[in-house]
């Protein structure tokens, strides 16, 4: 688990007793808006929220990576954090960006970093306030930690995977996986080869929220990742497209369930898909149970 | 104008509405979808098959009118409609599905993520919906087929088409004439063989021996097909455009 202070996941009801401090400038309490989609923020945020872009601010625009410390530790100063900040993130689309960005901060080490269950949606469907008004906090200094390697893979850790007892989730699309699908529609994402890394089992990213947009029961989330095979007691890796989505996978394992290993491998398909020599598997893979549950 | 086309295929009992058309291979179904709103659609949907599929389904959609709308496995939202068109073999029907409060189905998220505007056509036949989106840009696909992919239920599969210059405008409005399955497959058997080029390339004889019916059977059988598709061409247009029908009286 996180070394924090406070539980990963927030609720809206606690967000609306908190509005007044977020909309101070005090660090001691910020909160971030990270959508797929930046009009939505322009459209209406939660009032004391300032918006990151992902594309401009997480990832490294010259190298295919996340964004170096100085960057990173610059751009969460423009937003008024401190590394004793409580950092509240949230975002639209189920909370896919907002969650990366929360890998992003237990990456670099931050202390206490939290989510609005069920993101954006979740607050404009119960007409929580809403506001247009974009706040100006002072300009922090923030000094990130030693980036925590234990949460992230590399091509390098999953190629050492692959000879172990690590369980590789893949949380793409069923015709990603598959490998019927090689370029995305839509995303400047394609690869040379389709499939999924040998090994890995398919657990599709949104299975983790109702359709409401909230994160499902924790005995329910467990059931759903046990009955894939995925245990707490296993090395885990979770990849996508990229690692962002990935990472909402990632915080579920590692933050609400409590699982011990979980890493998010960064790059995922995007360079697994376009390396040379690297293995693939396609096709529908069937789970073989080990042991046979009571009464099914 | 581009174009994005996928398709949504059904698991045998995972909707109502797919499953007559999973059972009964002559039902197609040719829509035009505009969304409103990201939880407002309205629909326009030709249905052409067996008469009392059809009578089930005008039915269905009587007692529920936002019958299959939904992809998720929630689904509530308010769904009202009219019959525009019924004959023998054909329904034409009109809905209007609002209030959509809890799930998605394909316009709503199209709704959600597309510039306005956005226009979606669909066909069903046996147990796959396919989907055509037209739109303005398609900045926005990428997010709307996450989005849309990620919603499915169990029992429902995406499956790609492409992104492209959009292409035509229901040229394939005759695809969706239904007739008897006889004359159905009377009709393809002898367009592969190749009955309808110049010169044709095989005699009814050979067709009818491929098929083992009598010469005589097989020529009905063409002949009621091609009725059927003459019929709808040259109907096709006809006075709906014209002049009011009420002027006609004075």
């Amino acid at each position: 688990m996180t070394d924090r202070t406070g539980a990963p996941l927030v609720s809206a009801g606690w967000v609306v007793d908190h509005l007044e401090e977020f909309q101070r400038d005090d660090p001691s309490l910020r909160l971030i808006e990270v959508d797929i989609d930046p009009q939505n923020y322009e459209e209406g945020h939660i009032p004391g929220a300032t918006a990151v872009d992902w594309r401009e601010d997480l990832q490294d625009s010259t190298v295919f990576d996340v964004p170096a410390r100085p960057s990173f530790e610059h751009l969460l100063g423009e937003h008024g954090v401190t590394a004793d900040s409580t950092v509240v993130l949230y975002g639209d689309m189920m909370n896919w960006f907002a969650a990366y960005a929360y890998w992003l901060l237990a990456y670099y080490g931050h202390g206490d970093v939290r989510l609005l269950d069920g993101g954006r949606d979740v607050w404009t469907d119960r007409d929580a306030p809403l506001t247009k008004a974009v706040p100006s906090f002072e300009e922090r200094s923030y000094d990130a930690a030693s980036t925590r390697e234990s949460i992230r893979a590399d091509r390098p850790d999953v190629e050492a995977a692959l000879d172990g007892d690590v369980t590789l989730v893949d949380v793409r699309t069923p015709a990603e996986y598959r490998g019927e699908i090689l370029a995305p529609p839509g995303w400047n994402e394609g690869v040379q080869r389709g499939g999924h890394i040998p090994g890995a089992i398919n657990v599709p990213w949104s299975n983790v929220v109702d359709d409401v947009g909230l994160f499902k029961a924790r005995s329910n989330l467990r059931e759903i990742y046990e009955s894939a095979g995925v245990d707490s007691d296993s090395e885990t890796i979770t990849y996508c497209r990229i690692g962002e989505r990935s990472a909402l996978t990632w915080f579920v394992l590692y933050e609400l369930l409590g699982y011990d290993d979980v890493q998010n491998y960064y790059g995922s398909w995007v360079e697994w898909g376009n390396t040379v020599g690297a293995p693939i598997e396609r096709g529908q893979r069937v789970n073989v149970r080990t042991d046979d549950v009571d009464g099914e | 104008m581009r174009e994005f086309t996928f398709g949504v295929e059904y698991d045998r009992g995972a909707d109502p509405v797919m499953d007559a058309f999973d059972a009964h291979t002559a039902l197609v179904g040719h829509s035009i979808d505009a969304p409103l709103t990201a939880r407002s659609f309205w629909r326009i949907e030709r249905f052409a098959g067996p008469q009392s599929v059809l009578d089930d389904i005008e039915l269905r959609y009587e007692r529920d009118g936002a019958a299959g709308e939904g992809v998720t496995g929630q689904f509530e939202a308010t769904g009202r409609g009219d019959v525009l068109e019924r004959t023998a073999e054909e329904l034409v029907r009109y809905s209007y599905v609002s209030d959509v409060s809890v799930g998605e189905t394909v316009q709503t998220v199209a709704g959600k993520h597309l510039a306005d505007g956005v226009v979606l056509e669909s066909r069903r036949r046996d147990a796959t919906r396919w989907w055509r989106v037209l739109l303005r840009s398609d900045a926005r696909v990428g997010v709307f087929y996450d989005d849309l992919s990620a919603r499915l239920r169990d029992g429902l599969a995406f499956r790609m088409g492409h992104v492209g210059d959009a292409n035509g405008w229901q040229r394939d409005a005759l695809s969706s004439v239904s007739m008897p399955e006889a004359q159905e497959v009377a009709l393809r058997t002898a367009t592969e063989a190749g009955y309808y080029e110049t010169p044709r390339r095989v005699t009814l004889d050979e067709i009818a021996d491929d098929l083992d019916v009598p010469r005589s059977t097989l020529s009905y059988r063409l002949r009621r097909a091609e009725i059927r598709l003459v019929e709808r061409y040259v109907d096709a247009g006809g006075d709906r455009w014209g002049d009011d029908p009420m002027s006609a009286r004075n």
